[in-house]
């Protein structure tokens, strides 16, 4: 990454944390712009609609000229080198946009950079197939390769967490494709954990590096938590992983159900524990979420109750348990216990706000009925209101 | 935590900006010495409240002969009765302005009392019929039995669920989900009813700003109006008649256009990019019938798509210039 551009990261960090001190009354209009005349933002960007729009029109602007250049030179074996040579083009418009023209979350930048990775990768893997007839799985594991490195890549050069989590993600089939790799889905997290737990910290990495960092983490406790799961060692999903496109012979089964059953337990522990020490909420989130997994898995191997009887003794525990823990949390000195408040600080509530409201009219809207109101209709409607059905 | 804003924050102080009384919070969030978990706690409970609507659906279905529909439709009405009980008993006094909150969970077991009731209603009336030819009534009363539940108790959330609710009566889904059924399933009739659904909830939204009434509502309502708006527009360029989907393009075209504009005036970025879009599309469906799939139309999209990326930078520039 530029140093220029990390150095913008960093003051646009001050910047974005006086405006939401201000925001919370924390500090004044005055200290807002005195901070921001000592942190100044040269670069230039947008708000989240703006951003989103640009990066839309500027994919489509991007494929509609691909797909001219592919109907005019109809390359048909040499497709390839069409794409590659757009990616280049991409990656060329991504620096002069990130340097010359000083953009950060723009939207036509960001998207640029998203095609380039995926023309590159998307060239390679056509290449690939086209000189290795028929494509086989070593042309599938280096267009894998290729498509980690370039996401390594973008996300060192130009930030952003997509690449980051992409690139992980790609490691990591990488290292099921190897012998012995579900050890490895253990055991390469659990060494990279305490470096990439400073890197999350470290002053010295750009922000975007820092959140690269985080993303790869969890990512990685992913992995590890996946392959400890009962069922992915029952259902040899690492395995099959590496196996893919082809398939392989069925394995025995890597892991002892027993062994795989105490480590799912532990792991959510263990990222619930990190969480809490940490004060960190991603991995306090991701605690929670592999403890539902561990905890509905748990049920379903025991075959415990009725459905409805666990999905609404969990929704009951969830919310005394969520009543409980504020009550807890607002007991302590100050309103905090261990550095965890439930009161709001600064930043990021309207945003939760709109994300709530999204999730309860995709989630709650109740189902439209079939036609407008006209005639009698005998024996009752089919439909619910406020988002419950009368059909159950 | 953010080790950037940790190191400014002492510069901040030697600097005179900030006082240490001031800095010392601040550099404890900072530091990742404090943090906030009161999205996680509202995330719980928005899935506790899920969970439970989900189990006692499940419930009412599988045990509904050796229960007894009485025995459901009291039940759900008591469990309902006690969330909204609960509600009331917490709840400050009413205001027509945004209410403080007074209890981190008492949004969601509002939402609980109301999507309980709604079931409840629903179940009534589909066992009893008390409405009989009325039957579809019930989803309106739904609506505005969570609308005035929304507006006694300041709920954003509720509201949300009112308008979909009402929207759902005249046949409109609001869900991505439903949607897509929705859409495939087009006619004019509900093409009519999503846009008059969005005109009513953008004119409801425009009446509580100006009224001061609930003006911190305005935002749901006049996006949610002008998504069905353009929604229903645009079911009409794919689901409608043959003969009519190129007046619905064009309409789709001039009001995606007109509010871009407006929401550019005014600053309203969601609704620009809104209106930049329907316009867009109303656009592109007229153009694919004209220029087709091949060559030439991929080279009009990339020239008009271009087009659309220069006038979006002079809109920023335009902003910023006014800012």
């Amino acid at each position: 990454m530029r140093p220029a551009v990390a150095a913008a990261q960093r003051r646009h960090a001050v910047r974005r944390a006086a405006a939401d001190w201000q925001e919370a009354g924390a500090t004044d209009a005055p200290a807002r712009a005195a901070i921001e005349a000592l942190h100044p933002d040269d670069r230039v960007r947008n708000g989240v609609a703006l951003r989103l729009l640009l990066a839309a029109f500027a994919l489509f602007a991007v494929n509609s000229a691909l797909g001219f250049a592919f109907a005019v030179f109809t390359p048909n074996r040499f497709g390839w080198a069409l794409l590659l040579a757009a990616g280049a083009v991409l990656v060329a418009a991504t620096e002069w946009q990130t340097g010359q023209l000083r953009l950060a979350g723009f939207g036509t930048e960001e998207a640029s950079a998203l095609q380039a990775v995926g023309f590159l990768t998307a060239g390679v893997t056509w290449s690939m197939v086209e000189l290795a007839e028929p494509a086989n799985k070593i042309s599938f594991v280096v267009a894998l390769a290729v498509g980690t490195a370039a996401c390594a890549a973008a996300a060192w050069r130009w930030g952003g967490v997509h690449f980051a989590v992409a690139a992980a993600a790609g490691g990591f089939l990488l290292l099921a494709r190897l012998p012995l790799g579900r050890l490895l889905w253990i055991a390469a997290p659990l060494a990279v954990v305490p470096v990439l737990l400073r890197a999350s910290r470290s002053l010295r990495l750009a922000p975007a590096h820092r959140r690269a960092a985080l993303a790869v983490l969890l990512v990685a406790a992913a992995a590890l938590y996946l392959a400890v799961h009962p069922a992915s060692t029952e259902e040899s999903f690492v395995e099959a992983l590496g196996d893919f496109p082809q398939g392989g012979e069925p394995r025995d089964q890597p892991l002892p159900q027993e062994i795989a059953w105490l480590l799912a337990v532990l792991a959510p522990v263990a990222f619930l524990f990190a969480g809490w020490s940490r004060r960190d909420r991603s991995f306090l989130a991701l605690g929670f979420l592999a403890a539902a997994v561990t905890a509905a898995s748990a049920c379903d191997a025991l075959d415990l109750g009725p459905l409805w009887a666990l999905l609404a003794g969990a929704g009951a525990l969830l919310l005394g348990a969520a009543l409980a823990l504020r009550r807890f949390l607002d007991s302590g000195p100050d309103r905090e216990r261990g550095g965890f408040t439930a009161q709001p600080l600064w930043g990021g509530a309207a945003s939760e706000r709109v994300l709530e409201l999204a999730a309860a009219l995709a989630a709650l809207s109740p189902e439209p009925r079939t036609e407008p109101p006209r005639g009698p209709r005998g024996g009752g409607g089919d439909f619910g209101g406020g988002g419950a059905g009368s059909g159950f | 935590m953010d080790p950037d804003v940790a190191a400014a924050i002492p510069d901040l102080v030697h600097r005179g900006v900030l006082t240490s009384e001031q800095a010392a919070p601040l550099l404890r969030v900072a530091r990742g010495e404090r943090a906030s978990v009161r999205a996680e706690l509202r995330a719980l409970l928005y899935l506790g409240v899920l969970l439970i609507v989900g189990g006692v659906s499940l419930l009412v279905k599988e045990n509904l002969e050796r229960i007894g529909p009485v025995t459901i439709a009291v039940a759900l009405a008591l469990a309902a009765a006690a969330c909204l009980f609960w509600v009331a008993r917490r709840a400050g006094a009413f205001t027509w302005e945004e209410a403080p909150e007074p209890h981190l969970a008492l949004d969601y077991l509002l939402l609980l009392g109301v999507l309980l009731a709604g079931a409840d209603l629903a179940y009534v009336e589909a066992k009893f019929t008390p409405l009989g030819e009325l039957w579809p009534y019930h989803l309106l009363l739904v609506a505005l039995l969570a609308g005035a539940a929304a507006v006694r108790y300041d709920s954003r959330l509720v509201f949300s669920l009112a308008l979909s609710t009402f929207a759902a009566w005249r046949g409109v889904a609001v869900s991505f989900a439903a949607g897509g059924a929705w859409l495939a399933r087009g006619t004019t009739a509900l093409t009519w009813n999503a846009i008059a659904c969005g005109l009513l909830f953008v004119g409801l939204g425009y009446a509580m700003k100006h009224a001061r009434r609930k003006a911190h509502f305005e935002p749901i309502a006049v996006h949610l109006g002008w998504l069905l708006v353009l929604g229903g527009l645009f079911a009409g360029t794919v689901g409608g008649p043959p003969e009519q989907w190129r007046v619905w393009a064009v309409l789709l075209l001039g009001v995606g256009g007109a509010l871009g504009y407006w929401g550019f005036r005014r600053r309203r970025f969601w609704l620009f990019a809104l209106g930049v879009a329907g316009a867009y599309v109303g656009h592109a469906r007229l153009a694919a019938d004209w220029v087709g799939a091949q060559a030439l139309g991929c080279l009009w999209f990339f020239w008009t798509s271009a087009a659309v990326i220069v006038l979006l930078v002079w809109a920023h520039f335009q902003l910023r210039r006014h800012a």
